[in-house]
């Protein structure tokens, strides 16, 4: 059931444009982030090389290409996300869901997974272009992997998060709107709110410091949790929210 | 076994403060086509979306084919077919996609998916547009889609939620014809705030009121009470006036133009079979005889009226 729902919203999200649009948009901005730190790399005059440091060109070009990509995704995921509830709602289509024999929490992993299996899409295409300097050399592939699986961890606490806010309106926009501002304060809080003392509390919910250890090589159970609770915390909150809408109308 | 597939007992439904749904309860059997009938906000699509799972009673108890919808919904959901006002579809699907996944999430057979799609294709006049995208059907056949999407998984019972609204006069035709015609072989809810249409399409008809069941009969006892006490008469060759306020238990005669005249009769009484013979005998070009029926407001207003003493009856 899980699996029919996701293929369906996968679908819906192929067979419109953006989802196209976002993809190749996405891959023309970062194509230019990835080609400057291989130049980088290359670079005899480069900050890295004149401390006396070798990085080696996995932790040079894999870690700036997917850091810069989580700030990309932070606009493309409001986007992905924005009508998977608000526009069933809208159009009527989500009865035809609840009065199927699916439980509501069939209905929302199934979109969430729908959501993943385009995360996916995204991941590999972004992990093409660090994936094909193998043609040229070796690389760190164990960096490499830790640094994928943070991504990948990351975006979909994005996507369960603009899942959730798209189950609470009707208008696509103002979910799209509500998950970006989220996710910027999410992705941001410690940078802005540092000089507190609390500021070790703000840099706890930061999205951005969790992914940190991944990008250093680091697989962190730790940081790892932070994220699959994020994630379980936001599903169980669109099926509470669902369920709510069926038991007060 | 027996046919009942909807049973539905003491059902109540509050939004806040208010009563939408105060408890009502009734019956549908297989072979049944029950029509819903009140004027708009009077819980017919409250009672609707309950019986579908839409939306959780607030008490009462709902079967679905012997089966408790509430402790068992995804088993009862299976036997329920339901096109809600606005027809649930994605648009940027085509029929034949979108039709195979409403099979699917009604948990029919990989292997049947296929004939149940084709079927309701067929059932809904939908062949010819198979591959083409929903969002640029006509509203008829958007309309069809939604119905074929309540069929295709061949439930035991259908629910329609004013299906013929916004359609132009043929698709109306077609689909209360379609209705009469799943209604051989399922239950079939069908609600709607048209007399004519329960008249034309139901044999069973309950009729709700802010939330309260206030009138539940067959079509043929409904069709007696709405009767006016009226005939329209139309003749080609007319007689003399007098005559005609001569025929047997009409009580007067007034000109309605262009050879047409209403005849008032007793309420209980139905002369149309003698007029029809004695003008035909009389060789006056009968051309129209129809008895005249209350609209649904004023069929509405007298149930209400009458309602509170039900042995009073006031020849």
């Amino acid at each position: 059931m899980i699996f029919t729902i996701a293929l369906r919203e996968l679908r819906s999200l192929f067979v419109s444009p953006i989802a196209w649009v976002l993809l190749a948009l996405m891959q023309f901005v970062l194509v230019f982030f990835f080609g400057g730190s291989v130049e980088m790399y290359f670079d005899p005059q480069s900050q890295v090389r004149m401390h006396g440091q070798d990085p080696g060109i996995t932790a040079l070009t894999g870690p700036f290409l997917f850091f810069w990509a989580s700030l990309f995704v932070v606009l493309v995921i409001p986007l992905l996300t924005m009508k998977v509830f608000s526009e069933e709602k809208r159009t009527g289509s989500l009865s035809l869901l609840r009065s199927a024999p699916v439980s509501i929490t069939e209905i929302v992993l199934g979109k969430f997974v729908g959501l993943s299996y385009f995360n996916l899409i995204l991941l590999a295409l972004i992990s093409v272009m660090p994936l094909s300097l193998l043609l040229f050399g070796k690389l760190d592939l164990g960096l490499l992997a830790a640094v994928i699986i943070g991504f990948f961890l990351l975006i979909s606490s994005y996507t369960a998060l603009g899942l959730f806010i798209s189950t609470l309106t009707r208008s696509p926009i103002v979910a799209a709107v509500v998950t970006l501002l989220l996710l910027l304060f999410l992705m941001f809080v410690d940078l802005v709110i540092v000089q507190q003392n609390s500021a070790s509390a703000f840099s706890y919910i930061s999205l951005r410091t969790h992914l940190e250890q991944f990008f250093m090589g680091v697989f962190s159970t730790k940081d790892m949790l932070y994220f699959i609770i994020f994630i379980i915390t936001f599903l169980i909150l669109a099926i509470a929210k669902l369920d709510y809408e069926r038991q007060q109308g | 076994m027996n046919n009942v597939l909807v049973k539905v007992e003491h059902l109540s439904r509050y939004y806040g403060p208010n009563i939408a749904v105060n408890t009502i309860g009734f019956e549908v059997r297989r072979g049944e086509v029950l029509g819903f009938l009140g004027p708009n906000g009077a819980g017919k699509t409250s009672t609707m979306q309950m019986i579908t799972g839409n939306l959780a009673p607030s008490a009462g108890r709902i079967e679905i084919g012997g089966v408790d919808l509430l402790d068992n919904p995804k088993q009862a959901k299976t036997q329920i077919g339901y096109l809600p006002e606005l027809p649930p579809l994605y648009r940027e699907l085509s029929v034949d996609e979108y039709l195979q996944f409403c099979a699917r999430i009604h948990r029919v057979p990989k292997t049947s998916i296929h004939k149940s799609v084709a079927y309701a294709k067929e059932r809904c006049g939908l062949n010819d547009v198979g591959p083409r995208l929903i969002g640029n059907l006509s509203k008829g056949y958007q309309q069809r889609v939604g119905i074929a999407q309540a069929i295709v998984h061949l439930p035991a019972v259908i629910v329609l939620d004013e299906p013929t609204v916004g359609l132009d006069p043929i698709q109306i035709r077609e689909i209360r014809s379609l209705i009469r015609e799943l209604g051989k072989d399922h239950a079939v809810i069908l609600s709607t705030h048209i007399l004519p249409e329960v008249q034309m399409t139901c044999d069973h008809v309950q009729i709700i009121s802010k939330g309260n069941l206030v009138y539940r009969d067959t079509i043929s006892n409904l069709n007696q009470q709405a009767r006016l006490g009226a005939l329209t008469l139309g003749l080609n060759h007319p007689p003399e006036l007098s005559a005609l306020q001569s025929l047997p238990q009409v009580q007067s005669v007034e000109p309605l133009g262009n050879q047409r005249w209403k005849l008032l009769h007793a309420h209980n009484a139905n002369p149309a079979q003698e007029i029809a013979t004695i003008a035909v005998n009389q060789q006056w070009g009968l051309c129209e005889l129809t008895p005249e029926y209350k609209s649904l407001e004023q069929f509405f207003v007298d149930i209400t009226m009458i309602e509170p003493k039900p042995e009073a009856n006031p020849a």
